[in-house]
């Protein structure tokens, strides 16, 4: 796949909510060819636009750059770091796991007691990150406060895999896949102008989204995501979400939004034209970006549109390649047809 | 009165889908004001002309309701929630779609084959008479919405049915547009009959954005505690509007609060002082929008909200239209 670098290099950047700037200097060599004018605002969220001299209505692509990660809050006498979660992780996952700590990219693991010495019931009991500590190889107190200071952000370290033809694993699909296809949108010229909002700190709050979109407010908005599918054993049809290899994941509601009827109409009618397979997301669950998007100064009309990923918000995820490239066809496809309709009301 | 809450109340309108509602609120008041226009995110923007500040009164059109989120090989319809649906209410209930299908709610009931014990929205589905899954796609497609299907009943003061939150707010609203003496408004005022409130107070939080009054109220329902053995709430039908101090999203703005209550007491237009500590209304997105708005609300206390049988006084809808007229004429 054409892009395959691309999102290995920015699945593999260290970017935990906060500290995005990795990400940002990828995605900024990547785009700066591309777009009339680019900054980093004091959220730390990239911008990039272009065709800012077509008339009409603007569209906003976004997707964010921060992945779920942890913070070191404590350091104990012989050197282990405590640690709270930055977004949401599942405590389950993180025993055991490589973690990359702080701006000194130090290694680390995070450790719990070997199994022989656990009791029943501790081995039957998950064990609350409130109780796990990293080791990062430290001597000492001093020693460790000096590798990995208070507020070190810290990463799953989970290198870029490809599992099986067309099987890839990694980290922080959710959302380096969305950067990837937002980027790759903006190497074509549309007939209108288009905002690239690469935000910060989503996954604590949404919060570079609502910056992003009040400096520049578009009409529409279409967010891109990794988002949850759950077609694994012993989950219900009905709660799987959505399904590796079925396509582009469009967003009826989720917890935070209803998406806009006549413009996910018009989506999904360029879908079955172009015969692009697409999915609905079939839990109400989550929340993206566009929600503060949405209601951004008088009101966005907003998309939201996924790749289907498996394991999101763990150490490591799973995408299928057609799904992303599905997702990029629609996008692609969706917006040259986006033209004369008056997008700026909504009914 | 009865008449158009009757209207109101049997148009579809969950969040999102408020088309019918917005049309027929449209019908009724178009004659009457200066302006009528819909803003981008779908609100009923009014504006009836006015010296003096901008006062904006709000009341949602949406209801709460169900989204289709999945479709069995059977033809049995999965859901989720839209807004705060009480899900102890939904099993038994008929639910009506836009198009008028309609379906009955029933659960998984293997672990609990005659009372429903677990009330987990994935636990439920609904049975809308088909017997596949083709069948089932003709009538309703994965993000159709429904909602509790409508009925109005009207004892001698009192009105049942779903919904009267918030259609007795637009009727409120629609009525006083009706009877304000126009030469007497001391506001520049608009009506905004709002969107998605259910889910988010969101087409206030937009629409306040864009007329920046300095004044807002919202026109709502609000829990009653008047039932045997109720969750403790000093507000009772029949005993006037509720003059809102506070609730679960914001403290009323004192000038807001005290101006209504003074001229109820001049009119003697009964009313209650209402402070909860759950739930809110647009009023709480209109607050905090841009340099600040003083807020307060109008609402009616009403019994059973979210469920398909909620339940109010007429005489407090009358008088809550007298109380707003009251506020806006000098």
């Amino acid at each position: 796949m054409e892009n395959i670098d691309f999102i290995e290099k920015l699945s593999n950047a260290f970017g935990v909510s906060g500290d995005e700037r990795e990400v940002v200097e990828i995605l900024k060599e990547e785009v700066k060819g591309d777009v009339e004018s680019i900054k980093v605002d004091a959220m730390g969220n990239l911008i990039a636009m272009k065709g800012l001299e077509k008339s009409g209505f603007k569209v906003m692509l976004n997707a964010h750059m921060d992945e779920v990660g942890l913070i070191v809050t404590a350091i104990d006498e012989n050197g282990f770091l405590l640690f709270k979660k930055v977004g949401g992780i599942d405590d389950r996952v993180l025993s055991g796991k490589k973690v990359i700590v702080g701006e000194n990219k130090f290694k680390g693991i995070i450790g719990a007691k070997a199994i022989h010495l656990q009791k029943k019931e501790e081995i039957e009991k998950t064990i609350e990150s409130d109780y796990l500590t990293i080791d990062i190889g430290a001597k000492n107190k001093e020693e460790a406060e000096k590798f990995a200071p208070l507020g070190s952000l810290v990463a799953f370290d989970t290198k870029f895999e490809k599992l099986n033809d067309k099987y890839y694993i990694g980290k922080a699909f959710d959302d380096r896949l969305g950067c990837s296809i937002v980027a790759s949108l903006l190497k074509y010229d549309f007939n209108f102008p288009i905002i690239a909002l690469f935000s910060t700190q989503e996954e604590i709050g949404l919060r570079g989204a609502v910056t992003g979109a009040y400096q520049y407010t578009p009409d529409i908005s279409i967010t891109v995501e990794g988002t949850i599918s759950a077609d694994i054993p012993e989950v219900k049809e009905h709660l799987k979400c959505s399904k590796i290899s079925q396509g582009p994941v469009i967003t009826v509601k989720d917890k935070s939004v209803i998406t806009d009827h006549k413009l996910r109409e018009k989506l999904i009618s360029i879908a079955k034209k172009e015969n692009i397979p697409y999915q609905f997301k079939q839990v109400i669950a989550g929340g993206t970006d566009s929600s503060k998007i949405q209601l951004t100064k008088g009101g966005v009309r907003i998309l939201t549109v996924a790749v289907p990923v498996r394991y999101i918000h763990s150490p490591v995820s799973l995408f299928f390649q057609d799904d992303y490239e599905n997702t990029l066809k629609l996008l692609f496809k969706f917006l040259n047809s986006l033209k004369e309709e008056n997008y700026g009301t909504t009914n | 009165m009865e008449q158009l809450i009757e209207k109101l109340v049997n148009a579809f309108g969950p969040s999102s889908k408020e088309e019918a509602v917005k049309e027929l609120i449209r019908s009724e008041i178009e004659q009457e004001v200066d302006e009528i226009r819909e803003d981008k995110f779908g609100n009923l923007v009014v504006h009836l002309k006015g010296n003096g500040e901008k006062l904006l009164v709000a009341a949602h059109m949406d209801s709460i309701g169900v989204m289709v989120t999945d479709i069995d090989k059977n033809g049995f319809l999965r859901i989720g929630e839209i807004g705060g649906l009480r899900k102890s209410f939904l099993v038994g209930q008929i639910i009506l779609f836009e198009n008028g299908v309609q379906g009955f709610v029933y659960y998984e009931d293997k672990e609990s084959n005659w009372e429903v014990k677990d009330q987990k929205i994935e636990k439920f589905f609904v049975d809308i008479g088909v017997y596949s899954k083709a069948k089932a796609k003709e009538l309703i497609q994965i993000g159709s919405e429904g909602v509790y299907k409508p009925y109005f009943y009207k004892s001698d003061k009192r009105i049942i049915a779903p919904s009267l939150d918030d259609r007795v707010g637009c009727a409120i609203a629609i009525q006083t547009i009706k009877s304000l003496k126009r030469k007497k408004i001391r506001f520049d005022t608009y009506f905004v009959f709002t969107v998605q409130e259910e889910i988010g107070v969101k087409g206030s939080k937009t629409s306040t954005y864009e007329v920046t009054p300095d004044i807002g109220i919202s026109l709502d329902v609000t829990d009653a505690g008047d039932t045997p053995e109720t969750y403790p709430v000093s507000l009772n039908l029949g005993e006037g509007p509720t003059i809102k101090v506070m609730d679960g999203g914001m403290i009323s703005s004192k000038f807001v609060r005290d101006e209504l209550t003074k001229i109820a007491k001049k009119e003697n237009i009964p009313y209650q002082l209402e402070v909860i500590s759950k739930g809110t209304t647009d009023a709480s997105a209109m607050q905090t929008t841009k340099a600040g708005v003083l807020s307060g609300s109008i609402s009616i206390s009403t019994r059973y909200i979210h469920t398909p049988g909620e339940i109010a006084d007429l005489s407090d809808v009358e008088n809550g239209i007298n109380l707003l007229r009251k506020f806006i004429e000098k």
